[in-house]
């Protein structure tokens, strides 16, 4: 993963943001990831990356957990997940679910966390 | 009105290009069914992000779930340089001098790797994006996620590349207010 700070092109407006990229493959086997706190339902999580404070990952973790919950298709999951966040923490936030894929994007400061619950990945950021 | 239709025309001559071009690719399978549920570009502005650009904001999720068991294909179609790609666009709310470059660099990226790597082709998507059209630019590449984002006016691609799929979207950059 790498992380870098750019500022925006000479003569506009003072810009900085930070780039992130993750990348995730099918794992065929691997040592189970911790157990977080047990639900009614357990959802692990597994944290792999994150510019974001303790609080707010928190939250995050949790929303998640309701979002896998009440829904299966990841594209529901993400959907929840961002709309709580725009709710929660204003615009724009974005979220995306899934057990294949790799992505590079720029988020604001503090706002960026990478994980994973049971076997899926999650990625929300703000940006924008 | 007249620039809507043109704008409009063209791009339906494109796809139409780009569908002919996927048949005579000729896939080993059948392509799996996506469902890309973004609304249509908005025709009251016809988008052109020539510089910073920002306009409204359209939400859009993808979805893509393939099968993972799939019979293996040509032995033959290891070779990067006789592979044929097959490209299709799913969704778009961007201007198609930019679908255009973005599914050449796609093509440029996979041509160039004996197996596709994700990350690599989403860094090289988003740096290309970023260093010609201005930031903020995003990519997800994958053969298995969902999403849900929200995107500038013009700046939404969702388009499938030999067997992954591509998302590529902006979002508006604001410079940060220091308070001292």
């Amino acid at each position: 993963m790498s992380d870098e700070a750019r500022r925006g092109p000479a003569g506009a407006a003072q810009v900085v943001l930070r780039a992130s990229s993750e990348d995730r493959k099918p794992v065929g086997s691997g040592s189970p990831p911790p157990a977080a706190t047990a639900t009614a339902v357990a959802h692990k999580i597994q944290l792999k990356s994150a510019d974001m404070k303790e609080e707010m990952r928190q939250e995050a973790f949790e929303i998640a957990r309701i979002a896998f919950e009440k829904h299966s298709m990841e594209k529901d999951i993400a959907e929840y997940i961002k709309k709580e966040f725009d709710k929660n923490h204003g615009p724009t936030w974005h979220c995306i679910v899934g057990r294949n894929f790799g992505s590079y994007v720029t988020h604001e400061t503090n706002y960026f966390v990478y994980f994973y619950i049971d076997s899926k990945a999650v990625l929300l950021f703000k940006s924008g | 009105m007249d620039p809507a239709c043109e704008e409009l025309e063209r791009r339906s001559r494109y796809l139409s290009a780009l569908v002919r071009r996927t048949k005579f690719a000729d896939p080993p399978q059948p392509e799996p069914e996506a469902k890309a549920d973004v609304e249509p570009p908005q025709l009251k502005a016809p988008p052109h992000v020539g510089g910073e650009g920002k306009g409204g904001k359209d939400e859009a999720k993808a979805e893509e779930r393939t099968p993972m068991k799939k019979p293996r294909g040509e032995a033959a179609a290891a070779e990067a340089e006789g592979r044929k790609v097959a490209v299709c666009v799913r969704a778009a709310d961007m201007p198609l001098p930019l679908q255009r470059r973005a599914v050449r660099i796609a093509l440029e990226a996979v041509a160039a790797m004996p197996r596709l790597e994700s990350k690599r082709l989403a860094l090289a998507l988003k740096k290309d994006f970023d260093t010609t059209y201005g930031p903020a630019w995003h990519c997800i590449v994958g053969t298995s996620f969902g999403s849900y984002v929200t995107h500038s006016l013009g700046g939404f691609l969702y388009f499938s590349v030999d067997k992954a799929y591509v998302l590529l979207f902006r979002t508006a950059v604001q410079p940060l207010v220091q308070l001292q």
